[in-house]
């Protein structure tokens, strides 16, 4: 394969952007050790080149990070680094990531507080929460209480969840059934903010988005069936996603950091993995009872 | 029977006491001074209504009614002109922009609302929660308990892989 095609589909990534945001840094830290480990030998020198330069620049936007959340991915990136690369860059690499590791705690030591809070009615909280992505919904229920409590209102989960998951069983149960009940097919988007309202205050949304989301994702990567891309999945909020949306049926499937450096060498993903994602399914583990009948059937054959 | 809200002219007083004469129109982006017009409109007949706000200087307010005037001023740019200029007006100190949401929340502007909402929004994006605290001068209330729980509460949305340094 061409190198240029290597490297576009790792530019595709956005490593570069993601290592720049401290919040995702971490995420992207410890997928650029995976990347490092299962690609650098197998790739053109220019990926090679740009590898390198990003674990570089991961390293010394370490120092920048100023909780202690940057320090054990980089580590993990340290450790590929020493697996892969050859002697002098891997000189530099360790050498650059001491200078962090010094920079980064003479950072932490000057952590300053603040005097006076601010304090924001709790519904302009909330209107100005709606416009975050979900990873930032939860770093500002990290804030103070008062911020946490905002972020926990249900209208902002039950958007987040649309946005990654399309319409909840639930909420299309509901817009059927007063669609029906009204014999009217017109006002359907209003039935549907009616009933979701209504949704608001039965469902603990927060946690419904909580327990779908960690049994659909286990990495924050997603790949997109319908465009064959990676994406990442915690800027929910970004237009970007709408496209990866056909008729509300999300085509969005969970992938693991091994299964990003898969699609770095291979530009495809090995259907046999894709399946696991519904068989973590509580509902349909059909797997069990057929793993008991087994050794029986092995029993039988050697009598 | 007094004159429709759009035809009156309304004076709106800052906490300083700086005043600020507005057209019948341009407050009419305000629900805050919908509703109180529509239940002064037995007294006054003279078509001038008067309103303080308690708690916006008059700096503030003087932004707040620039942003009425540019858009309830139909005739003006629309669309991508418009966007252009709130762009503009919004790129503010933090500090300034706090006063204005509060004026807008106090108000109800419903744009001016939704374009401060917007521009918060967009400087917490991406940050941690430390971060944001800065930022905002936000002092941290939970308890080492508290935080810790709350940090185990969250630490899926960080992805699987990089859970446990969240932890």
């Amino acid at each position: 394969m061409a190198s240029e095609a290597y490297l576009k589909r790792y530019e595709q990534l956005g490593l570069e952007q993601l290592l720049d945001r401290s919040i995702s840094y971490p995420s992207a830290c410890t997928e650029l050790s995976f990347i490092l480990r299962g690609v650098y030998a197998k790739v053109p020198k220019p990926l090679q080149a740009r590898l390198f330069n990003h674990t570089i620049t991961a390293f010394r936007r370490l120092s920048c990070m100023q909780t202690s959340d940057g320090l054990s991915p980089a580590n993990a990136l340290l450790q590929a680094a020493e697996a892969v690369l050859p002697k002098q860059k891997m000189v530099l690499a360790v050498m650059e990531f001491k200078h962090a590791v010094v920079a980064h705690k003479r950072q932490s030591k000057s952590v300053q507080d603040g005097e006076g809070s601010t304090e924001l009615p709790q519904d302009v909280l909330i209107h100005i929460f709606r416009s975050l992505d979900m990873c930032s919904l939860v770093s500002v229920s990290l804030v103070c209480r008062a911020w946490n409590s905002a972020a926990s209102d249900g209208m902002l989960w039950q958007s987040q969840y649309s946005l990654l998951f399309g319409i909840h069983p639930k909420m299309k149960a509901r817009t059927c059934k007063s669609a029906h009940e009204q014999r009217q097919a017109a006002p359907c988007q209003k039935t549907h903010d009616e009933d979701s309202m209504d949704l608001v205050n039965v469902l603990n949304w927060k946690e419904v988005f909580r327990t779908t989301y960690t049994r659909r994702f286990t990495s924050n990567r997603g790949y997109c069936e319908h465009c064959k891309s990676v994406l990442w999945l915690s800027d929910t909020s970004c237009a970007s996603l709408h496209h990866h949306y056909l008729n509300h049926q999300p085509k969005i499937k969970s992938i693991t950091p091994y299964q990003v450096v898969e699609f770095l060498l291979h530009k495809s993903l090995p259907s046999s993995t894709w399946s696991s994602d519904s068989e973590s399914d509580p509902e349909d583990d059909g797997r069990l009872p057929r793993l008991w009948a087994y050794p029986r059937n092995l029993w039988e054959r050697r009598q | 029977m007094a004159s429709p809200s759009h035809t009156r002219t309304v004076t709106l007083k800052s906490c300083d006491d700086v005043e600020f004469v507005l057209d019948g129109s341009v407050a009419t982006l305000s629900q805050t001074l919908v509703s109180a017009m529509a239940e002064d409109s037995s007294s006054s007949d003279d078509g001038t209504f008067t309103w303080c706000v308690s708690n916006i200087t008059g700096e503030v307010l003087a932004k707040v009614v620039e942003f009425c005037n540019k858009h309830a001023d139909i005739s003006s740019s629309r669309g991508e002109d418009l966007k252009e200029w709130d762009k503009a007006f919004i790129s503010v100190e933090l500090d300034l922009l706090y006063d204005l949401i509060l004026a807008a929340d106090n108000l109800n502007i419903e744009s001016l609302l939704d374009l401060t909402a917007q521009r918060v929004a967009d400087e917490i994006k991406g940050k941690m929660p430390h971060e944001i605290r800065m930022l905002f001068n936000i002092e941290k209330d939970f308890t080492d308990e508290e935080e810790r729980e709350i940090r185990r509460e969250h630490a899926w949305a960080y992805g699987g892989e990089s859970l446990k340094s969240f932890l």
